[in-house]
């Protein structure tokens, strides 16, 4: 299981900057996640790491080799798998050749088996097996992204945002999967919004606005932390308050 | 009755012919989303070159198509981000194309008059290029919309077709067909090479339906036009998909060329119609779905045949008119599938 | 008295178009008038590629497609040509004849095509333009066949006018629209074209007859077309088949794509280039090699690809940078909160025993709910469960199999561009904004329901007042929601959470009596979700109710007065978030422990 260590890392689109000389470090073993508001960058980082947006400068480094401007299937080569927030499944084919085109670069008998380790994992999926990928359920959806990067056996696996248009039961199911493939030793880079699940399954926690680091630190260090809480973790407490100052006016 | 049938053989020949264009232009739809409109000229330059190589030259188009692919070797390798053992291996590979190339053109220049090989070394020279233009005209413009991939592809068919004049000039070129004669069935004559038009069209078009259906590379390719990304994200190389499209494309257009040649004398304005004809098949069918397509191209070439007889000026403005009440029935009862 | 920001002009793009036209104009009379004869005929073929190709143009920008327009060229051509020469109409008026069947011919391939789907519309529309000019060739009798149609008189509008004056005249013509067109693109029904090229759907829902629209423009473009065939005959005085076939129309569409179609002026630019590539390329290749023909069109074929793999937008896209932004100026007075909901009472939708087939499946089963004035209602459950399908059976996007529904008093409209005015308005799972436009016109684009402005006006200018005033609601709807700091920014570049936010601006517009949100909360981090809840309640206290799909629990237990849970398809619970969270069905479906 790799190390990863992203060093002075620049990200854009056109003319726009969106992520400005990032440091970040992953050690094997770990779940962290990356928390940010909307347009902080998060999804540009994942796709930068993934070689979907070619980094304009910075490294890079996974098990000591830099693989920042590598093709996208290159680097799917040297382990990292990425559900992306659309989720980018084939749609029109069905559920088995979803997966079965995630283990592409596997031979057929080790793809077998890592198909039976993802059905195991999803049991919707093996129900579903023949359905073509569109007609499935959000959830399901997602179950399927997610078992689609596991076919490609990977070392770092990056989840974009995984819970979005989940229902809770849901997205406990699938943070739970990640809890059950973290213990079993996966390296996990984990991009969601809701901060207060994420960071009960994180070790760390880095916070992202507007394309740079402002926080990060041990998960518990951080759900702590004062200013976090204000804007990503409120509850019930501050809707009322709301509630009360409109209705004052 | 007798008249009939013989235009319903004629029809069914062109029809085959019409086919494998069809199915190149399928093939490429399939995997890049481009509506080739150069498909015609694979059909020319296949043709062109199979009647120079029997007629004793050396494979017009192999320098072209080595010189490309060994331009493009060179420019990977210097801008791979790799080491030195991955560039080496990547150069190492596209020498052996360029090896094989250059072997089956010589072995059909030593030996001028060989059929089989003319044949072979003009399919193989016609389908390299398709790689070539492919990384040239349709990778760089992956996200341009579909109609300016069109024009695009307008473009390519000019250089084709000035080329092609350029090195064949403007004279027809004879060429003999697979097999002179033919047998007679029942009241009806059927050339021999009429039967190798069908019989090798359904070949192929059998192979390529087993191959992308089949095989998980043939269903990779397909993803990869699907959704790219998502076909990148499984580590499926999306640009290695489109050029192999692009010369089975090449390819099966080219032998389409030869096959056709002995029957309209190979000449440089030959593929412009026929690539029309075959996308007008194409998309009777639902350019997506081959084996319909294969009903829309007999289709038109029956109906060519048939109004060429009765109404010759007129034959193309029936074929073409002919196609709107057909999509008209078609959209009804059994619409495009939404991509 | 008018206020201060009317007066400094929101925009400057669109002037732009009127002043470059008129330069542009001026130079060209210059031409006429100082060049040799030859450049002069130059001059008038461009400027008639060029208008034909405008028309094209805007076809594209709608999203639609005409691989045979040299085909409506050629039906305005022909048809001047024989009401002038064989009816002794007066060329003058033999021009509207031209136009007149042109127009007519789209009108019939319109009705016959509208129903294709997918890649059969462009299909159908290269057949009819082979076909066109096939039958050009073989009605002999009436068109001259292929030796062509003579003795066409000419069309002079003043006395002693000759064909310098007749280059002037096309090209007025032509920068007159095209710098129309150009500020058609930033106006009331601009905003609606582009959205009809991207989310069609979408589009209806804000009142715009998609179908009626597209057909439209359609017509328009052929028009134009037979416009150029009409004055291509009166100058030439002669016709025959071959300018109006299958070459002519790749031709055209070379000229559009390459100029860039995505504005009107490059149509200018693709027709003006094309003439110089070709003639740079015949004096100085021809000349090079000594040979003609092929070696040119392999030189243009290159050029050709170059251009369009550095530029896929078109040389257009190329200069686009010399051309000035859209933006439009914060107003500086506040637009009030209540314009942006109508009041109603009693019960604005009622779902009765509503049950849903599909292919056998029973999506909806007795489902039944109201939800009424003034009240927040929260519709909960599993992914699959039917929510969605409630949503469109509500909005009037599904006919339900069974049951009945009643919005705002009556049944669904049977036409979804109704339901702005009946005081409906919603937002997407998927999120859909028109990706050309900046966030601003996004938000303006809701407001179409309530405009009046159509083509005529958006070209000319005359829509000055209403745009200001859609513009004005625009900026408050985008503060309201807290993201006016985005109002410049292409809509393409926003994260997906900001993009929810600014359809919720954009329902906002057409002054909703209930609001029915799908997934607003998706992407948003707690801060933004509670501006979100705040929004909502003062929504509902100004008079407006709100349906609201959606899984973020946060939101759904804080913000919303009822609950109902849905679970495959069948009414699960309903009732007060208190209830709801505590009830052991929705626990064991939906929520988890």
């Amino acid at each position: 299981m790799p190390d990863l260590t992203v060093e002075g890392l620049n990200l854009g689109y056109g003319g726009a900057t969106v992520i400005e000389n990032l440091d970040l470090r992953l050690n094997a073993g770990e779940l962290i996640t990356i928390l940010g508001a909307n347009g902080a960058g998060k999804t540009t980082l994942l796709n930068g790491i993934m070689g979907l947006v070619r980094p304009r400068a910075g490294r890079v480094v996974l098990a000591g080799r830099d693989i920042a401007g590598l093709a996208p299937e290159a680097i799917v080569h040297r382990g990292i798998a990425l559900v992306p927030e659309r989720r980018e499944l084939f749609g029109t084919l069905p559920v088995e050749t979803n997966l079965r085109l995630g283990g592409y670069r596997r031979s057929a008998a080790e793809a077998a088996r890592t198909m039976e380790k993802v059905y195991a994992l999803f049991p919707i999926l093996a129900e579903r097996r023949r359905q073509k990928a569109a007609t499935l359920s959000g959830g399901e959806q997602q179950m399927l992204a997610i078992g689609r990067a596991l076919m490609i056996n990977p070392q770092l696996l990056m989840l974009d945002e995984p819970s979005i248009g989940l229902a809770p039961l849901i997205v406990r199911d699938i943070l739970s999967v990640i809890g059950r493939l973290k213990s079993e030793g996966l390296t996990i880079l984990l991009v969601e919004q809701n901060a207060r699940l994420a960071l009960e399954v994180a070790d760390r926690g880095y916070v992202l606005e507007v394309g740079r680091i402002v926080l990060e630190g041990p998960s518990k260090q951080l759900a702590a932390d004062e200013r976090l809480s204000q804007a990503y973790l409120g509850g019930s407490s501050d809707y009322a308050a709301l509630r009360d100052q409109i209705d004052a006016t | 009755m007798e008249t009939a049938l013989f235009l319903l053989v004629d029809g069914i020949t062109s029809g085959a012919v019409y086919g494998l264009v069809a199915l190149s232009l399928i093939l490429i739809y399939t995997v890049t989303r481009v509506v080739n409109i150069a498909q015609g000229e694979f059909v020319t330059l296949g043709a062109l070159s199979f009647a120079s190589i029997l007629g004793g030259a050396f494979a017009p188009l192999a320098p072209i198509a080595m010189a490309g692919i060994a331009i493009f070797s060179v420019a990977d390798a210097v801008t791979l981000k790799a080491d030195l053992g991955a560039r080496f291996r990547l150069v190492a590979g596209r020498t052996v194309w360029i090896a094989l190339i250059a072997a089956v053109s010589t072995a059909a220049w030593a030996n001028p008059g060989s059929y089989t090989l003319a044949a072979i070394a003009a399919v193989a020279t016609t389908a390299a290029l398709g790689p070539v233009l492919y990384r040239l005209s349709v990778e760089p413009a992956a996200d341009a919309s579909p109609i300016v991939l069109l024009i695009i592809s307008v473009g390519v068919y000019m250089v084709l077709h000035g080329s092609a004049v350029l090195i064949w000039g403007a004279e027809p070129k004879s060429v003999p067909p697979i097999a002179a004669g033919g047998i007679v069935l029942g009241p009806v004559f059927v050339a021999y090479q009429s039967l190798w038009i069908c019989i090798l069209s359904l070949a192929v078009m059998a192979g390529l339906y087993l191959f992308s259906e089949r095989t998980v590379t043939g269903q990779a390719i397909q993803a990869a036009a699907v959704n790219r990304v998502g076909a990148q994200l499984c580590g499926i190389p999306v640009s290695w998909a489109g050029q192999l499209s692009f010369a089975l494309s090449a390819a099966f257009s080219a032998l389409s060329g030869l096959l056709l040649a002995p029957l309209v004398t190979a000449h440089y304005d030959m593929g412009f119609t026929i690539g029309l004809k075959g996308f007008v098949g194409a998309a009777l069918g639902g350019i997506v779905e081959y084996p319909t397509a294969l009903i829309g191209v007999v289709f038109v070439g029956a109906v060519e045949s048939f109004s060429a007889y009765n109404v010759s000026s007129f034959k193309d403005a029936v074929v073409y008119l002919l196609v709107i009440p057909i999509l008209l029935w078609r959209n009804a009862f059994r619409p495009p599938q939404e991509h | 008295m008018r206020p201060k920001w009317l007066s400094t002009g929101s925009v400057d793009a669109t002037n732009a178009a009127w002043v470059t036209g008129t330069v542009v104009f001026g130079a060209i009379c210059v031409a006429a008038g100082a060049l040799p004869i030859y450049y002069v005929t130059l001059l008038i073929v461009v400027g008639l590629t060029a208008l034909s190709a405008s028309g094209l143009t805007l076809l594209l920008i709608s999203g639609q497609v005409s691989l045979g327009h040299a085909a409506y060229v050629g039906i305005g051509a022909y048809a001047a040509a024989i009401a002038a020469r064989d009816f002794g109409v007066p060329p003058l008026f033999a021009l509207p004849v031209g136009i007149v069947c042109a127009g007519a011919a789209a009108v019939l391939v319109g009705i016959v095509t509208l129903r294709l789907k997918g890649h059969f519309l462009p299909l159908a529309t290269l057949a009819f333009g082979i076909a066109v000019s096939v039958i050009f060739t073989a009605a002999g009798p009436v068109t001259g066949g292929a030796s062509g149609l003579s003795q066409i008189p000419p069309l002079t509008l003043l006395p002693g006018a000759n064909d310098r004056a007749y280059a002037v005249l096309i090209w007025l013509i032509l920068l007159v629209l095209a710098a129309g067109f150009s500020r058609l693109l930033h106006a009331r029904t601009g905003r609606a074209i582009a959205a009809l090229r991207s989310h069609g759907e979408m589009a209806e829902v804000f009142g715009v007859d998609v179908a009626r629209m597209k057909f439209l423009i359609f017509v328009i473009a052929a028009m134009l077309a037979g416009l150029s065939g009409g004055l291509y005959a009166f100058y030439f005085k002669f016709l025959s088949p071959a300018p109006f076939g299958l070459t002519a129309s790749i031709n055209l569409l070379i000229a559009c794509i390459l100029g860039g179609a995505v504005h009107p002026f490059g149509a200018v630019l693709g027709a003006v280039a094309v003439m110089v590539l070709e003639t740079l390329l015949q004096n100085t290749v021809a000349r090079a090699f000594g040979l003609s023909g092929h070696v040119e069109m392999i030189a243009f074929g290159i050029i050709l690809v170059g251009v369009l793999l550095k530029w896929p937008g078109g040389i257009w896209s190329a200069v686009e940078r010399f051309w000035p932004t859209f933006k439009v100026i914060k107003p500086e007075r506040n637009v009030e909160l209540a314009p942006f909901v109508r009041q109603a009472e009693g019960e604005l939708l009622t779902l009765q025993s509503i049950g849903k087939n599909f292919d056998g499946l029973r999506a909806l089963d007795n489902v039944s709910f109201s939800v009424r004035s003034r009240e927040i209602v929260g519709l909960i459950g599993p992914n699959g469960a039917g929510k969605s399908t409630v949503f469109n059976i509500a909005t009037g996007f599904l006919a339900p199999t069974d049951g009945t529904v009643a919005l705002m008093g009556g049944a669904p409209p049977r036409r979804l561009s109704d339901l702005p005015a009946r005081g409906v308005a919603r937002t997407f799972q998927h999120v859909k904004l028109v990706p050309n436009l900046i966030v601003i016109e996004n938000v303006a684009f809701g407001g179409f329901s309530q405009g009046r402005a159509g083509i005529f006006s958006g070209m000319f200018g005359l829509d000055r007042a209403e745009e200001h005033a859609v513009f004005a609601k625009a900026w408050r709807a985008l503060e309201i929601v807290g993201l006016d700091s985005l109002a410049d920014k292409p809509a393409s570049d926003l994260a997906m959470g900001q993009a929810r936010l600014v359809e919720v601006a954009r329902a906002l517009m057409s002054q909703p009596s209930i609001l029915l949100l799908d997934e607003p909360a998706a992407g948003l981090r707690t801060g933004e979700k509670l501006k979100l809840a705040g929004l909502l309640q003062r929504l509902k206290r100004s008079g407006t109710s709100v349906l609201l799909v959606e899984h973020d629990m946060d939101l759904v237990m804080n913000c919303v007065d009822r609950l109902i849970v849905l679970d495959r398809g069948r009414w699960l619970a309903s009732g007060e978030p208190e209830e709801i969270r505590k009830n052991s069905d929705v626990i064991a479906a939906y929520l988890g422990a």
